[in-house]
């Protein structure tokens, strides 16, 4: 599997050239750590990072 | 009812893929798993946040390379600060003493007398000046001052 890019705005992980999430094509290979969301209603870590969609997202985005 | 937020420990360097196998059995098995995190810095962990631990074990059983579910609870506050990296500026208060270690005022002290977020910018007083000097800067040009 190639790695994936990290969108620089939200963080979501893709192997596409846009952002899933927030349509950003401003990506980065440069990330590290890994948010999984399975519900982003009931995660309390989905509240306080703003994350409304559930997915696959970095800790750390450079 | 709140989340739980629970640990597991798995072999070092294999975090992710057992992130990734727990995140498929947690959907395929519809177990109540809300989260699943891997902190850089915490080798060897994962955060499983979930309904409770009945949820979290079903879903890591049979999973390869997980060594065990630790007993105990983490609070969100144990860990929410490894998640969330502040922008420098946050750091700072009005009123708070600052080194200035970028700049031709490298090395003086200086007192924090406006903060722009938007700007990203801070205006401080010089405290080693002879007169009242202020300036704008970058937040990167300050360091919280050491105390004593
Ligand atoms: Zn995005």
């Amino acid at each position: 599997m190639p790695r994936e890019l990290a969108c620089r705005k939200c963080k979501a992980l893709t192997t596409g050239k846009v952002c899933p999430v927030c349509n950003s094509t401003d990506l980065t290979s440069k990330w590290s750590g890994l948010i999984i969301i399975l519900d982003p209603e009931k995660s309390q870590v989905a509240k306080i990072l703003n994350l409304k969609a559930s997915g696959r997202y970095a800790v750390e985005v450079s | 009812m709140e989340s739980q937020f629970f640990v597991v420990r798995t072999t070092g360097g294999q975090e992710e893929n057992v992130a990734e196998f727990i995140y498929k059995n947690a959907i395929f098995n519809k177990k109540e798993i809300y989260s699943i995190l891997h902190v850089p810095s915490q080798k060897g962990y994962l955060v499983i946040e979930a309904k409770n631990g009945q949820d979290v074990r079903e879903a890591i059983a049979g999973v390869k390379h997980v060594k065990e579910l630790v007993p105990g609870l983490l609070k969100l506050g144990d860990f929410d600060k490894l998640l969330i990296k502040k922008p420098a500026i946050a750091e700072f208060t009005i009123g708070e003493v600052v080194d200035i270690v970028m700049g031709p005022f490298k090395g003086m002290k200086a007192k924090i007398t406006k903060i722009d977020l938007t700007k990203m910018e801070v205006t401080v007083m010089l405290l080693d000046a002879p007169y009242p000097l202020t300036l704008t800067v970058d937040a990167s040009y300050l360091k919280p001052s050491k105390k004593g």
